[in-house]
């Protein structure tokens, strides 16, 4: 048996992660059988191939990533079924306007990179040795932003009508200036976490408009539409998990 | 011996039975040793009771042997083999057997018990060097009796040690030896102590003469309501009964479930036998679910009340998780009062896990993990 963690940022992240791998590894959900200790938002989801599970923990909230972190380690400190041990953790965060520096001090100050492979030694009373093999990755890795921000440059890259669409829907959304709605940071306006809310309302927008019947449903099942394998730049930002 | 000096914070058991070598690290009051079937909870409990018992060795023989058999051996073979038993096999030579069991108290003083048995020609049938095969003699008419010359047959050797002093014991079958202060009062309970008649009179004594009784009745009535009142009345022939006052009836106590039974015994034998350590076998036996909250509560309380240190045994996570949930809201009783250890066959090298009260609640809430 073999378990992997994947964590990430938000529900978004989380989906488009499992579709991702459904889509090209041939992954498939099935029912959550572990327990995390996590907060009652943080909604994982199980996915499985033979005895492979991956585990895709949303932390909600950059700030939340290191407390995941250290749930896995201590879930993984008490376990005492080898068959159950966690051997590989990813960790996606969004680049957003952090340093390296900054997104290695939100995690674990042991980890020396991002993107780069480390052991993480765990004490465990009943093995004699046990490490997490651990990488801290920044999505998308060559610009600044969320994944929401990395789903509508792909459509702009496609061109065609989806850049038609996402061009109008980036003038549009734009042009909603002084009203309540638009502002997660409510005081400062042109705090990157506004830019991501106003990214997250583009991407609605472009699913309704992909997809109108879409538009009161759940977001998961317009996502699962979307051939995402067949987006260069999103089998390039998802490289690493091929070998998960 | 002052309650602190005999308190054990540490136990170490070299080749007892199926153990090579344990350590039980940070004992507190109550100590929980978790595990499946046949992992050798109890044969961990009977080494600390060896320990305790130390020099009186009779204490120790006259409880341990008998209870696997409920007293019944197959002749003298079968009873020395149960004291061969007693010993690792593989560590030693069959002339030359060792058991040893160590314990550190709060203020790190160690104290350390060595048994040494030696048998005599008589268990030459049970040599595993003399014969390729052996039969077990299976004498159904072995009475506990003298032999012709009026002389027990004669086992063997024991020779008990300590850092201090060293004591030989010869040992016969009608195992009778000496009685020797222990270097710690300790009970041993298994899963039936609970239904032998003196054992309530006993505690019901102690209850009296200590002026303990009503407390107690208050307690077991949170559990048992409809007890009114435990008395004892005597019969003609100046012999004595335990009797529950229940709806102004008197009923026999022995004709209750055992679950009351248990519960009366066990706690009662914490006030009967104040410093001491509690030796329970499966703790949860006989208990309903919904008995168990009040239970640990109990256990926890008089053993801080009446300076008893529990070790009691289990394989049931359902009692595991009720236990600790009852402390939920008291991280300092889960934390400071309670231990569980698991014992677990890793890669075929047996091992000893260790949790306080309040990570094995974190293992089983937050994370779901089988602690057993």
């Amino acid at each position: 048996m073999k378990h992997t963690v994947i964590v990430c940022e938000g529900i978004t992240d989380r989906d488009l992660i499992s579709i991702y791998l459904q889509q090209v590894s041939g992954y498939s959900f099935t029912k959550n059988t572990q327990k995390f200790g996590l907060d009652q938002e943080q909604k994982f989801v199980t996915i499985q191939k033979e005895d492979d599970f991956i585990y895709i923990i949303p932390s909600i909230g950059k700030t939340k990533i290191k407390k995941v972190f250290e749930k896995i380690c201590e879930k993984t400190k008490y376990e005492r079924e080898e068959d159950n041990l966690i051997g590989k953790m990813y960790i996606f965060t969004d680049s957003d306007e952090d340093s390296e520096k900054d997104l290695i001090s939100l995690v674990d100050d042991r980890i020396p990179a991002t993107n780069t492979w480390i052991d993480i030694p765990i004490k465990n009373e009943a093995f004699d040795s046990i490490t997490i093999n651990t990488i801290l990755l920044n999505i998308p890795p060559d610009q600044k932003g969320a994944i929401e921000r990395f789903v509508l440059n792909s459509f702009l890259e496609t061109g065609g009508d989806e850049k038609r669409i996402v061009s109008e829907i980036e003038d549009c959304v734009e042009a909603i200036k002084d009203v309540k709605y638009l502002k997660k940071n409510k005081k400062y306006v042109d705090k990157p976490s506004n830019k991501r809310y106003r990214d997250k309302a583009k991407v609605g927008c472009l699913l309704s408009i992909l997809s109108p019947e879409w538009s009161t449903g759940e977001i998961i099942e317009k996502l699962k539409q979307i051939e995402w394998y067949k987006l260069k730049t999103f089998n390039e930002l998802y490289e690493n998990l091929k070998d998960v | 011996m002052a309650y602190n000096d005999s308190y054990y914070k540490e136990i170490t058991i070299e080749n007892y039975r199926s153990i090579e070598k344990i350590e039980m690290k940070d004992l507190s009051n109550i100590n929980l040793l978790f595990g499946n079937n046949n992992c050798g909870k109890t044969s961990i409990l009977e080494a600390i009771f060896a320990h305790a018992c130390q020099f009186n060795v009779g204490y120790f023989f006259n409880i341990i042997l008998p209870k696997r058999t409920q007293g019944l051996f197959f002749g003298f073979y079968d009873l020395g083999e149960s004291i061969v038993n007693l010993f690792r096999k593989g560590s030693y030579t069959f002339e030359n057997m060792k058991f040893s069991i160590t314990s550190k108290n709060k203020a790190n003083e160690e104290t350390n018990t060595i048994y040494n048995f030696t048998p005599s020609n008589n268990l030459d049938e049970i040599n595993p060097n003399t014969y390729e095969e052996f039969t077990i003699i299976k004498d159904t008419s072995y009475k506990n009796e003298p032999t012709k010359n009026n002389q027990p047959e004669y086992l063997g050797e024991l020779t008990i040690s300590n850092r201090k002093e060293s004591k030989q014991f010869p040992i016969y079958q009608n195992l009778q030896f000496p009685r020797i202060q222990q270097s710690r009062d300790a009970s041993y309970i298994d899963i039936l102590e609970h239904r032998k008649p003196p054992s309530a009179i006993t505690i019901y004594s102690a209850l009296k003469r200590t002026n303990t009784l009503q407390e107690f009745i208050q307690e077991m009535q949170k559990v048992f309501p409809e007890i009114n009142d435990i008395e004892t009345i005597p019969f003609k022939n100046n012999a004595s009964n335990i009797y529950i006052d229940s709806k102004g009836e008197k009923i026999p106590f022995s004709i209750f479930g055992d679950g009351m039974r248990r519960w009366y015994y066990l706690i009662g034998n914490m006030v009967a036998n104040k410093n001491s350590v509690q030796l329970i076998e499966e703790i949860d036996s006989t208990f309903h679910p919904e008995s168990i909250p009040m239970l640990s509560k109990t256990l926890v309380d008089y053993s801080v009340r009446y300076n008893n240190q529990i070790v009691m045994t289990s394989h049931n996570q359902e009692f595991l998780k009720i236990m600790l949930d009852t402390f939920k809201n008291d991280e300092g009783i889960l934390r400071d009062k309670i231990r569980v250890y698991t014992l677990k066959k890793i890669k075929n090298e047996t091992k000893l896990l260790s949790l306080n009260g309040e990570e094995a609640r974190k293992n089983i809430e937050d994370y779901g993990l089988e602690l057993r």
